[in-house]
């Protein structure tokens, strides 16, 4: 049936094909997977419409050099003849590439009204970029920007001037007319990471002074790297926000997350005092006196705080008290700990605390200091809320290695409802044991042999751990724990090194069937296992990284890595690979060489 | 009880409760408008539906009737709220009630229950579709859905091209 006859509203139709109404095909697609909706744009033009919407939210275009520009012009070139919608949400330019320049303009032209995200460097800091984002990117809602810190104006074919004479010119002359759009009203998220490079401070000023006009309803700011070399545009930042904010502008700020405030306390005092609607804060304590404020804040504002990561710089003063322990933080969901090893005395009454990430931290201190009594039988609030309970401690002393072991055989008793579990360093039968203690465990990520079997040895009891052993020893362990039959809505697995793969396998994983999610590093598996795994297990997701596939045909995919490369740390299988092995409902394959 | 008759474009009146009714957005709107325009407010409404078969018509009902108690879900409601609510209205009633028909007779029922705007059964029966979708190949799909390719020149080689851009990106 022709679509265009159908799309006239017909009394008379009774028998039309409702897989041509838009709107039925939107439902029909909600819940498709990509490789699905990469399927269903071949189908016919309707549907090749309505996909590309959905794939709108799955796809990245990343443009690192003029190479892959000629190739995406290549590619989009007669695009709109087929389908009026960009295909991809968001642009990433690679540091070699201008947003102002006058080729990746047009190439960007047609699309620049549907993107969502943009990912720049920094060498965005031409005259024209604002006037370029104002007018072109109009639905922009995050803008990220990357790369070394100097903003002066940029060399290319047209802007040969690289003087502030010249930009001043500009300026006046694209601003009166345009009165329409002065700024980017659904820009909600601006992120900064940036590297270390020598800033000059009047540009700076100026392109931040730019930028932060041009977000009235900014809610996410972001400042990801660490770099005590740039503390200095950090503070111009802090001052050009605080300017804005007297004028009444930003005050929607509802997150700020900037794991490295190193320039001192008064920015944070001004962020924690500015009475931001702040939703999420996370921050660095360094001093008494940055706790100070921290505490305060928490006690008047604390209600509708819903996440809070705190850093703590080693050096910290003992005996930090970060909020009185009658704080009341009713909407705090998730906490995040690093490096929290000396202080003591935390926060009071959590009542839904559902996460809780401890980096680098004395597990023991921090637990305690969350209201976590570590022998009294009786529940807290916190035992009851817990949900989720991540512990990543790149290095385990002795000390703290046996305190993993004596919280390990202390979680099923003390949270009873926690349902992913990530411990690091675990030994196999720490893993055994939270496989049988926990009845409602969802999701295990247990990287086992972080510390090599000799390390385990030397600070285990001799007696009792003495026959651990590489290899089939160990394992015995955790595969007498794979046969758990209580464990019903386990669906993740992420494991390490096991040793004989195809063994932990054939007679452990295979027999899981809730599984949905399963990451395997380090470990040698036949193809064999692998073809068993994918068609007994109704996998999702299935991750190999670092493992060798014994097979002829997955070593020829892996000598191919062109055509898969999907991101920096794993390689992607193409579609038609995954079509041709017909792998049902399989969502990604990662494969992932050493 | 008040009552309302709905009767099909082939003529077949079923006779229902209003309450049961109501909960067709197209329905509800329909017995408002009667109310408003006669003058009777005994009369018992009477909606024709020209667009939908007695068979069909009686499937609606019969889920209608099965879901009454459910908490009316509001129409407009956007991909993401409704994700959720699609999963969990997928009984075992529902499974049994779509189990025996064939893709036809579920294509008219999608079309009937977007014409009356009953958003449950919308819901399930597109489910069943995107079941349809999954892991068949481009032309199982055209044959199954009885769709013809409408590409021009070389448009699908454009979208293959695109494709391919997304899969090495």
């Amino acid at each position: 049936m022709n679509f265009f006859q159908a799309k006239r509203p017909s009394r008379k139709t009774i028998r039309m094909n409702p897989i041509i109404i838009p709107r039925i095909i939107q439902i029909s697609f909600q819940h498709l997977n990509y490789i699905d909706l990469l399927k269903c744009r071949y189908v016919c033009k309707l549907w090749n419409e309505e996909a590309t919407k959905r794939l709108q939210d799955l796809v990245i275009v990343h443009l690192n050099d003029w190479h892959s520009i000629e190739k995406f012009n290549r590619v989009f070139s007669s695009h709109d003849k087929v389908s009026k919608f960009p295909l991809f949400k968001a642009v990433r330019l690679g540091k070699n590439l201008n947003l102002v320049d006058t080729n990746l303009q047009i190439s960007l032209g047609k699309f620049a009204s549907g993107i969502k995200e943009l990912v720049v460097n920094t060498k965005i800091g031409s005259p024209e970029w604002r006037f370029l984002l104002v007018e072109q990117f109009v639905n922009l809602n995050e803008l990220r920007i990357y790369g070394p810190a100097p903003f002066q104006p940029i060399i290319s074919g047209r802007d040969v001037s690289t003087d502030g004479k010249m930009s001043k010119l500009k300026t006046p002359v694209a601003s009166p007319g345009s009165k329409k759009s002065q700024n980017l009203p659904n820009l909600t998220l601006l992120s900064f990471n940036l590297t270390n490079k020598k800033t000059e401070d009047i540009f700076v000023r100026r392109f931040l002074r730019d930028l932060f006009s041009l977000t009235p309803n900014l809610e996410v700011l972001e400042w990801i790297k660490e770099d005590p070399f740039l503390n200095d545009f950090q503070k111009t930042m802090f001052d050009c926000l605080m300017n804005k904010t007297k004028d009444g502008f930003m005050t929607k700020l509802k997150v700020f997350r900037c794991p490295s405030l190193t320039c001192g306390t008064k920015e944070l005092k001004d962020i924690l005092t500015k009475g931001f609607p702040l939703k999420e804060i996370e921050v660095q304590i360094s001093q008494e006196v940055s706790a100070h404020y921290l505490e305060h804040f928490l006690e008047s504002q604390g209600k509708t705080l819903e996440l809070l990561k705190l850093n703590f710089c080693p050096g910290t003063p003992l005996n930090i008290m970060v909020a009185s322990p009658y704080t009341n933080l009713v909407h705090l969901t998730e906490i995040t700990l690093t490096e929290y090893r000396r202080s003591i005395g935390f926060v009071g009454y959590l009542p839904c605390v559902r996460k809780l990430t401890l980096i680098r931290t004395n597990i023991k201190r921090a637990l305690l200091s969350i209201g976590w009594s570590f022998d009294s039988q009786d529940q807290t609030e916190l035992s009851k809320s817990l949900e989720s309970l991540y512990i990543y401690n790149d290095y385990l002393s002795r000390e703290q290695g046996n305190c993993t072991r004596e919280i390990v055989l202390k979680l099923a008793h003390c949270f009873p409802n926690l349902r992913i579990i990530r411990l690091e360093g675990l030994d196999d039968s720490s893993v055994r044991h939270l496989l049988k203690g926990f009845n409602n465990l969802q999701e295990l990520y247990a990287p086992m042999g972080t510390y090599s079997d000799e390390a385990f040895r030397s600070y285990t009891d001799k007696d009792q751990y003495a026959n651990v052993n590489v290899g089939l020893a160990s394992n015995r362990y955790v595969l007498s724990a794979f046969d758990a039959t209580h464990l019903k809505n386990f669906t993740a697995l992420e494991v390490e090194s096991i040793g004989l793969g195809d063994k932990f396998i054939t007679h452990g994983i295979i027999h899981w069937k809730s599984l949905r999610s399963l990451t395997i590093k380090y470990a040698r598996i036949s193809f064999q296992t692998l073809t068993r795994l994918l068609f007994e297990l109704d996998l999702h997701r299935l991750r190999l990284q670092y493992c060798t596939v014994l097979t002829d045909r997955v070593l020829e995919v892996l000598d191919d890595p062109v055509e898969m490369i999907h991101d920096d740390d794993s390689l992607d299988l193409s579609h038609d690979m995954i079509q041709k092995w017909r792998f049902g409902s399989f969502r990604m394959l990662f494969v992932q060489v050493p | 009880m008040a009552l309302v008759r709905v009767i099909s474009s082939d003529g077949a009146a079923f006779l229902v409760s209003q309450r049961l009714a109501k909960r067709s957005g197209k329905l509800k709107t329909e017995i408002e408008t009667f109310r408003k325009s006669s003058d009777n407010s005994e009369a018992q409404p009477e909606i024709r539906i020209v667009t939908i078969r007695a068979e069909i018509l009686r499937l609606v009902l019969q889920w209608l009737q099965q879901h009454q108690n459910d908490p009316v879900l509001p129409a407009n409601q956007n991909e993401q709220d409704g994700r959720g609510d699609a999963e969990m209205g997928q009984s075992q009633w529902d499974r049994d009630f779509l189990a025996p028909m064939d893709l036809g007779i579920v294509m008219e029922l999608i079309l009937a229950a977007n014409h009356l705007e009953v958003k449950g059964l919308l819901d399930i029966t597109c489910k069943l579709v995107e079941s349809k979708i999954t892991g068949r190949t481009v032309d199982e799909i055209r044959t199954a859905f009885k769709l013809k390719s409408d590409f021009k020149g070389n448009e699908e080689e454009q979208t293959r091209l695109e494709n391919r851009w997304c899969v090495e990106n």
